[in-house]
């Protein structure tokens, strides 16, 4: 809340949000890939159209998968996905019907989504889904790849919750989205405190910060 | 009890382990505290006012539980355990599922929901790994935060191989594997799964999921029905509240700044747009909550976040673990807790307290936790009888007077093996344990018969307690020496004791009426003018903070505002002092801060003192108690003596490996501990230092 007022200044960017107007905090970027590190997570810059494509492909054949599901992306995005996957398999869920996205989330080796912003101290992206099949995409493959304006950055937790609760209160009972903030692949201490990845969700979290895309 | 405490103190593989997962924690959260720059007192505040206000309000889960409804959602009030166990079995019937998967929830665990559904046929599949690792073990969870912490990797892969029959080698990344293999099958095909929510949010019905593990949101989206299980206490009204709390969760529980996987839940979703079947209950959980409410003593534990801080930190419970210091829920807080849902009679684990007050000092909501636990003892004792040895303890007072009137005669026999073993005999006094030896002349008497000063600088009333008084006179006498130099009067008011253990032995209303004893004293003496000052650390902990807890209003708040340890009140005028070591070469001095005064200032000032006087001073910590915890350490057994002594070991090793050539600390029954488990002296920083002027 206090860091999303004080950045009330013109460098802002201001993006409109489950139908409110969020204002994003400059200059947080190199912040938000240091906590990222930090939580084992990978984040890539993507410059223009075609890196994204070239940064999708290589993540993808670094991880020698073949099967692909996408979630939730803007429709802009969905030709970039595909092209860069050529003579892979790629599904989009939205294009399934209903009994075939969680086979198809179960077999995929690497799930894309989409991350409407993201928490830059925290690492944390945050998931804003209004159909569980983003989540399927986002929890079940062992490779998780969140598409993110590379502008849409609030400082802390706290920013973030208020994001948030504005958009949980601006879209009435009923309608309300299913909110998730990631920070890092999934993690467990529990076998004599040694820190493993992977245990149930994706062992790898690929972030790639779009600078040439603002989002829906 | 005996037997439980002695077998897990006897087991050091596992101790070693959770005393590694307590240590790491504390300094994880520190070390993230520290980097985030999160001002702690700030967020205490914050934090304990919105709980404060969400457990208070009963019409917080009221708007709730419509806001949930308004999104379509199902609400069902429980009452009581079994209610929402049956919530549950009824669910599953209706839509036909023979088992469940859960992520981790204690309140789950509260209401021992996977017996009571198993008894009905229905299996409940943990899936967080330490939980899982507990459920295929048949063991209840050892800690709250790391459920599996006393198993070792070799013992998981034997388990699992044979529970699994295939074999498992023992690397955590292979029993990973295949962990992750045979629960995705079973994820896959769960029709209910059944969470938790460490919070819910009554403005828009939503719940929050926090796991790490990513488990939370597999059961969160696979199956069509989600149930959630969410207790009372843990509805807050608003967005804005929430944020404190998931940011206190992940610092205090693992130093993380925040749990991987922050699940914001208000509704089901369709899945590609098809809604069928997908429905969302959520069981609001009483079970005790409500009495808790209306009860002044407990109200305070319905404050607690979860985040298992007061675990990582508690002396006791580091060397018995969880399955001894705990029932279903384990560790300080789990006193209050099982006392209140379980039952008294599940709660006799209360009297592993020692009443270090460490919990209180490191928890995140500021709960005093210590003085709850001393409720549970009271309503202990007084179910169940109280054993001897603290009846003899919190004779103390009784029993000094008339060992100081006849001091050699009763030091010759305190000495004596003959004498001890029949004390051990009648009353429970460990004869292993020195005790210390009593003046001949009290504190007082050798007071009287000097010349006192009158100073102009202000006035003090010096409160000697048991050891300064009636153990070691000299010292008390040092202090008020060097109050004199500086310009101050001093008078020893005409109090008791301050009565410690009538709190660690839970024998409340003795206290109480002790503190207004004192008070009564004392406040006549704050109006005129008197600073309280002691050179015992306990004694000013229970000054500034039991008395106004055990007595409202201004009178114990105000003689609470005028106490301090004695070192803290002089630093400000050292400068007028000369000081100067009373050994020949300053050396460096391990110095042990007693936990009393870790609530006060930490050792700070004494310090400080003893480097005055050109010491080089290191503290030795563990980051807990020494051990003794007043006259708990000086009962005999297992309950008493030998796991005081197991508390002490880690830290007598640290004193041993510092190469320290003095070790001194302030307070008069650590010193006891640190003699009897170092063998060597330990002295009072007074007794270090040579105080001279001002000129
Ligand atoms: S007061 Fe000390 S011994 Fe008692 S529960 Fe708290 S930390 Fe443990
Ligand atoms: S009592 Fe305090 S420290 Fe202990 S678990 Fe609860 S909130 Fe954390």
């Amino acid at each position: 809340m206090r860091s999303v007022r004080e950045a009330h200044k013109p460098s802002c960017v201001t993006s409109s949000i489950g139908g409110g107007t969020v204002l994003f905090e400059p200059g947080l970027s190199d912040r938000f890939k240091a906590a990222l590190l930090e939580l084992k997570a990978e984040p890539h810059s993507a410059t223009r159209k075609e890196s994204t494509l070239e940064i999708l492909r290589s993540v993808v054949e670094g991880h020698r998968a073949n099967r692909v599901v996408v979630a939730n992306l803007p429709a802009e995005l969905r030709s970039v996905v595909s092209g860069a996957l050529q003579g892979r398999s790629v599904q989009f869920m939205e294009d399934l019907p209903s009994t075939d996205v969680l086979p198809a989330c179960a077999a995929a080796e690497v799930g894309v989504t989409w991350a409407e912003f993201a928490i830059a101290e925290d690492g944390a992206i945050v998931e804003v889904a209004h159909d569980d099949a983003a989540r399927l995409a986002a929890s079940l493959p062992i490779v998780h790849i969140v598409l993110l304006p590379a502008g849409r950055l609030v400082r802390d937790v706290g920013a973030a919750m208020a994001v948030v609760g504005g958009i949980l209160r601006a879209s009435g009972p009923g309608q309300r989205p299913t909110v998730t903030f990631i920070s890092g692949p999934s993690r467990t201490g529990d076998i004599e405190l040694r820190l493993l990845y992977g245990v149930h969700g994706p062992h790898s979290l690929h972030v790639i910060l779009l600078e040439w895309f603002e989002g829906r | 009890m005996a037997i439980e405490v002695r077998r897990s103190i006897e087991e050091p593989a596992r101790v070693g382990k959770l005393w590694e997962a307590m240590e790491r924690g504390r300094a994880n959260r520190a070390a993230t505290i520290e980097k985030t720059g999160l001002d702690l007192s700030a967020f205490r505040d914050r934090v304990r006012l919105i709980k404060e206000t969400a457990a208070q309000d009963p019409s917080i889960a009221e708007a709730f539980a419509e806001a949930v409804r308004a999104n379509g959602g199902r609400v069902f009030f429980a009452a009581t355990g079994r209610e929402a166990v049956q919530y549950v079995l009824d669910v599953c019937r209706a839509n036909g599922a023979e088992f469940l998967v859960k992520s981790k929830s204690l309140t789950s665990e509260e209401v021992e929901m996977n017996q009571g559904l198993a008894a009905e046929g229905i299996r409940a599949i943990e899936t967080d790994l330490g939980e899982l690792l507990c459920q295929v073990a048949g063991e209840k969870p050892s800690h709250l935060v790391f459920p599996a912490i006393h198993m070792t990797s070799d013992r998981i892969a034997r388990m699992l191989s044979e529970a699994y029959g295939e074999p498992i080698a023992p690397e955590p990344s292979s029993i990973l594997s295949a962990v992750r293999a045979r629960l995705r099958p079973q994820f896959l095909a769960a029709k209910v799964g059944v969470t938790g929510a460490n919070i819910g949010v009554a403005e828009t019905g939503s719940i929050v999921v926090e796991t790490n593990e990513g488990n939370g949101r597999l059961v969160t989206s696979v199956p069509k029905v989600h149930i959630a299980l969410i207790g009372l206490e843990k509805i807050v009204r608003r967005w804005d509240d929430a944020a404190d709390l998931v940011r206190g969760h992940a610092i205090s529980a693992t130093g993380q700044r925040m749990t991987v996987y922050v699940s914001l839940i208000s509704q089901r979703q369709p899945v590609a747009k098809d809604p069928a079947g997908r429905e969302f209950h959520v069981i609001i959980l009483d079970n005790g909550r409500t009495r808790m409410r209306a009860d002044p003593w407990f109200r305070d534990a319905l404050n607690c976040i979860r985040c298992g801080a007061c675990m990582n930190v508690c002396p006791t419970y580091g060397v018995t673990g969880g399955h001894v210091f705990g029932h279903i829920y384990p560790g300080p807080i789990g006193i209050p807790w099982t006392a209140n849902v379980h039952g008294l009679e599940e709660a006799s684990f209360a009297h592993l307290c020692v009443s270090c007050g460490l919990c209180h000092e490191i928890c995140p909501v500021d709960i005093d936790i210590p003085l709850m636990i001393a409720k549970v003892k009271d309503q202990d004792v007084e179910a169940h009888g109280q054993p001897t040895a603290e009846r003899f303890f919190m004779a103390s007072e009784a029993f000094a007077k008339v060992a100081c009137l006849s001091a050699p005669l009763a030091n010759r026999l305190l000495r004596r093996g003959s004498l001890r073993v029949l004390m051990e005999w009648a009353v429970g006094v460990d004869r292993r344990r020195t005790l210390p030896a009593f003046a001949h002349r009290t504190l007082r008497s050798r007071f009287r018969s000097r010349e006192g000063q009158v100073g102009r600088v202000g006035k003090v009333a010096f409160f000697p307690d048991l050891y300064a008084e009636y153990n070691n006179p000299d010292q008390g006498l040092r202090a008020i020496e060097i109050l004199e130099r500086l310009g101050y009067s001093v008078i020893i008011p005409d109090v008791q004791w301050s009565g410690m253990p009538y709190v660690s032995y839970g024998r409340l209303g003795k206290a109480s009426k002790l503190a207004a004893d004192n008070l009564r004293v004392l406040g006549p003496l704050v109006d005129d003018g008197y600073d309280i000052v002691s050179t015992e650390p306990t004694a000013v902990y229970m000054l500034r903070k039991v008395y106004p807890k055990l007595l409202e209003g201004s009178l114990a708040s105000k003689v609470a505002t005028h106490s301090r340890g004695f070192f803290e009140f002089i630093e400000p005028h050292l400068a007028k002092l000369s000081l100067r070591p009373t050994a020949d070469a300053a050396g460096l001095v391990g110095f042990h801060i007693p936990c009393h005064d870790r609530a006060l200032s930490s050792g700070l000032p004494a310090m400080r003192f003893l480097e005055r006087a050109s010491y080089r001073v290191r503290p030795v910590e563990t980051g807990t108690c020494c051990g003794i915890a007043g006259t708990f350490g000086m009962k005999s057994g297992w309950l008493g003596y030998d796991l005081s002594m197991a508390v002490g070991e880690k830290l007598f090793e640290q004193f041993r490996e510092s190469g320290c050539d003095l070790i001194a600390t302030e307070s008069s029954v650590c010193t006891l501990q640190l003699q009897d488990g170092l063998g060597r002296p330990v002295r009072h920083p007074l007794d270090l230092v040579r105080v001279e002027g001002p000129a």
